[in-house]
């Protein structure tokens, strides 16, 4: 009873740890998969020598370790180019491989390797208890070391992790307060006491406690509801926990017993979907940014990549290729594969925006692969795949971008051919794209002609992003912040992909038709403001035409299209775009006093329930003022406008983490709001 | 300034590179040899787990030297390092009597890949200390050299480990390599 709960959420079926594989290089045979502990992994006999290969990289026997990340359940995408959205859950597989020298045996060496198999992102978390497993394997060569490992990991007790909603994620990661979701961890802590001290109680009286503990085991399952009035009740009487006060909240500390030792673990609670392991997207924006971009000569631009030309910035014709879902080769020769496989997650959560707004991203990456595995790379459209081998270099035929991580330099495949057969033909494309645009008078001055390869005027849309996101590396920012940066620039871009659907065809599917249609007309509803911003949408929309009609069609398009139907349906603010309304409340400069109504009115009328004020704070990041832009509200002119940022104040009071965000607006604020409040209150 | 000069006595005097891909089965010393012709010095070497490379400069010929690993389950990758490859030197243990027959199979698959069938082929007759080892021509016929008409090939015995006939298989590779 006690051991399920320990395994995870209480009924057992989601395992910290799903499998544990053991390779090792047999002399005569090449790598051969040892051990598939508790089972085999499910994946045909083919693929089970490829795993084999994939724990044992290229290199392994001329230095001490190395560790390699690979997934399992990657869906390979349909003759049709579309990927299955059921199936087992993408598995993350975290390998160490070590080689030891030893004059006793045959040709002087034995090299094994140890995987753990996990639906965690956060997989660097295995790390430690890892290095200590394979070391113990060394010593005791049999499936009991794997499944000791296996138990331990598996009793790493996760059941007091508060899960957080997606917002929440958004809110904790960009909060400057790390207690921001106190309240729900004490609370899961005061839950696991209670419980314990049930047991505990029911143990010494000897009582028949079954039918207690099974009522409660069920209740854990079914009536959290209703149970957690009670618990809470009887906790904030009974039970004072011993302060937690100045723990980080962003991770959740808990720990591994392995063999004896107490391995303590930090798990953080702030991961994006497409993030995974422990990755540096600075090391992947230093190592490329800084090299002049590569000028292909004579050779055609690659609409899709180029889209600058020649003079396209490394960075961006990577994002280019990320967006349009070409074949990614990072090259390290030389270097570890643990290396190269954090550039690959790194390129993940570039294209990924910060790991979260697009999906599909790590279902096409394979962080550190070799040869033996070609054939499954090639049955990808578009792959990111971390390589040692230079062999892959001289086949231009096998990728479509290679970053040389060696040398910093990003290359085009000269194999690559032009979308939509050759370049003269996309072009008059879109020259017939534009008249048919200008026809529905939507498109004004587009330069299409400005891809010769000189810089252009439209040029500066990326380039201040890179250079705002070279100067905040130079300044020494950090992971999130820089992350933030990159989520911002794909969310951004995919502001724009709806609207120009719904130019070219009159729909689309990651928009509601009606609300673009809206924009077009001046006025104020929940979804368009401004319509002053329209101008330089139409420009942007010009300049990235052509890397939108590469995103058309991808995996992550498709899943971004399967989002929006989603989160339109489970989203808990209807009837305004809350991202755009803040937008605008943070950057325009020319809004008129009805505009500045509108979206307060808008704002008080939609945002009433708890989960809705918490979507609210999740667009309104501390890191980013936190709830600066909506506190300018307190000393508008118009007391209608004063009227409704005071009540929309006191919603978001209400919440809990709003509570924090509140007492963290500077004091004028917080003055304000006070006393507004009395004023409105007599 | 010095670098300029020294381009210039690379031009004046041949600046040949040469694709070299080694090939043999499993613990036949064909990274010893890698070592030895790199280092100059005997390595002691454990099986390759993926591949080796090296570049070495011999006679003023810039050797690129691929080692792949020869465990019979990863031979079906030896064809991706075949593109480009201007010479093929093929590692026997002239003391491994009963895999020669193997040793042969697998050479002849190698040379009748189309992307191989303009190299050269030099076979080292390997681990001639061992008191066992067949001599050139014993290897020459069970390896059914005389039956490859269309290709030039060189037999040369070698020790690896003390680096006998290493460079005289090096020196025949760079006196027959074809200026493109």
């Amino acid at each position: 009873m006690v051991d399920s709960i320990a395994v995870g959420g209480g009924d057992g079926q989601l395992r910290n740890v799903e499998y544990i594989l053991l390779a090792e290089f047999d002399i005569d045979r090449g790598a051969i998969l040892k051990h598939q502990y508790p089972r085999p992994t499910g994946a045909d006999d083919s693929y089970v020598e490829k795993q084999a290969e994939l724990m044992l990289p290229d290199g392994a026997h001329a230095r001490e370790s190395d560790w390699t990340m690979f997934f399992l359940n990657q869906k390979a995408p349909d003759e049709s180019g579309k990927v299955a959205a059921d199936g087992l859950p993408l598995l993350y597989v975290l390998n160490l491989v070590r080689t030891k020298h030893d004059k006793e045996v045959r040709r002087g060496a034995i090299v094994k390797a140890m995987a753990v198999c996990t639906r965690h992102r956060f997989i660097h978390i295995y790390q430690a208890i890892l290095m200590l497993a394979l070391e113990n394997y060394y010593r005791a060569p049999t499936e009991d070391t794997l499944a000791e490992l296996y138990k331990s990991a598996n009793q790493m007790d996760l059941a007091c992790m508060p899960q957080l909603s997606r917002h929440e994620t958004t809110i904790l990661r960009f909060s400057d307060d790390q207690n921001m979701f106190e309240e729900r961890f004490m609370q899961l802590e005061n839950e696991r006491k209670l419980l314990d001290s049930l047991v505990r109680d029911s143990e010494r009286l000897d009582l028949a406690q079954d039918s207690t503990l099974a009522e409660l085991a069920a209740s854990d399952d079914a009536g959290v509801a209703a149970r957690r009035g009670t618990v809470s009740d009887v906790s904030a009487s009974r039970m004072r926990a011993p302060s937690t006060r100045n723990k980080d909240r962003r991770f959740f500390d808990t720990e591994i017993v392995y063999s004896g030792v107490k391995l303590p673990i930090r798990v953080p609670m702030t991961v994006y979907p497409e993030e995974i392991g422990d990755f540096s997207l600075i090391q992947l924006l230093t190592t490329f940014g800084g090299s002049l971009p590569a000028t292909s000569g004579s050779k055609n631009t690659h609409p899709h990549l180029e889209s600058s030309g020649q003079y396209t910035h490394p960075i961006i014709l990577l994002m280019n290729g990320l967006l349009t879902q070409k074949r990614i080769i990072f090259l390290g020769h030389g270097k570890p594969a643990g290396e190269v496989a954090n550039y690959v997650l790194a390129a993940v959560a570039l294209g990924s925006g910060g790991g979260g707004v697009l999906r599909g991203f790590a279902n096409r990456a394979f962080p550190y692969t070799n040869l033996t595995n070609l054939d499954t790379l090639l049955s990808f459209s578009g792959y990111i795949a971390g390589v040692t081998n230079p062999a892959f270099e001289e086949h231009p035929e096998w990728w479509d971008l290679l970053c040389n991580i060696n040398t910093g330099k990003i290359t085009v495949s000269p194999a690559l051919l032009m979308p939509t057969g050759g370049g003269g033909h996309a072009k008059s494309q879109t020259e017939s794209l534009r008249r048919s645009l200008d026809s529905v008078s939507l498109s004004r001055n587009r330069s299409f002609s400005s891809r010769e390869g000189k810089p252009d005027k439209w040029n500066n849309l990326d380039t201040d992003f890179i250079q705002d996101l070279m100067l905040a590396i130079e300044r020494h920012y950090g992971e999130v912040a820089i992350r933030a940066k990159v989520e911002n620039y794909v969310r951004h871009f995919m502001s724009l992909v709806p609207l120009y659907e719904y130019e070219r065809d009159g729909l689309t599917r990651l928009g509601d038709p009606a609300h673009i249609a809206a924009a077009e007309k001046t006025g104020v509803d929940g979804y368009c403001i401004s319509p002053g911003d329209k101008e330089s949408r139409e420009r942007e929309i010009g300049f990235y035409q052509n890397r939108i009609e590469g995103f058309i069609g991808t995996q992550a398009y498709d899943n971004a299209v399967a989002d929006y139907q989603s989160m339109h349906a489970s989203s808990f603010i209807r009837g305004i775009d809350i991202a755009h309304m803040v937008y605008c409340l943070r950057n325009s400069t020319n809004l008129d006093v009805n505009e500045v109504e509108a979206i307060y009115k808008h704002l008080d009328e939609q945002v009433v329930t708890d989960e809705q004020v918490t979507e609210l704070l999740a667009s309104l990041p501390q890191s980013q003022g936190g709830l600066q832009p909506l506190a300018y509200g307190f000393y508008h002119p118009s007391l209608a406008i004063r009227l409704y940022t005071v009540r929309l104040f006191e919603k978001i009071e209400g919440n809990q983490a709003g509570a924090r965000y509140v007492r963290s607006t500077n004091f004028f604020h917080q003055c304000a709001f006070s006393n507004l409040r009395h004023a409105f209150a007599c | 300034m010095g670098g300029g000069i020294s381009k210039m006595l690379q031009k004046l005097f041949g600046n040949k590179e040469m694709r070299i891909l080694m090939l043999g089965l499993d613990a036949a010393g064909k990274t010893t040899i890698l070592y030895k012709l790199k280092l100059n010095q005997s390595v002691t070497t454990i099986p390759t787990v993926g591949f080796n490379v090296e570049t070495v400069t011999y006679k003023n010929v810039k050797f690129n030297v691929w080692d792949v690993g020869g465990q019979d389950k990863i031979r079906p990758l030896w064809r991706h390092y075949y593109t480009g490859t201007q010479a093929l030197i093929f590692v026997v243990d002239s003391a491994d009597r009963d895999r020669i027959d193997e040793a042969r199979t697998e050479l002849h698959r190698i040379v009748s890949d189309r992307e191989m069938k303009d190299c050269l082929l030099l076979v080292f007759a390997n681990k001639q200390d061992l008191p066992s080892a067949m001599t050139p021509a014993e290897v020459t016929e069970k390896l059914g050299l005389h039956r490859m008409r269309d290709r030039q090939w060189y037999v040369h015995p070698s020790c690896a480990t003390t680096g006998e006939g290493l460079f005289e298989g090096l020196s025949w590779l760079s006196q027959n390599i074809k200026t493109p």
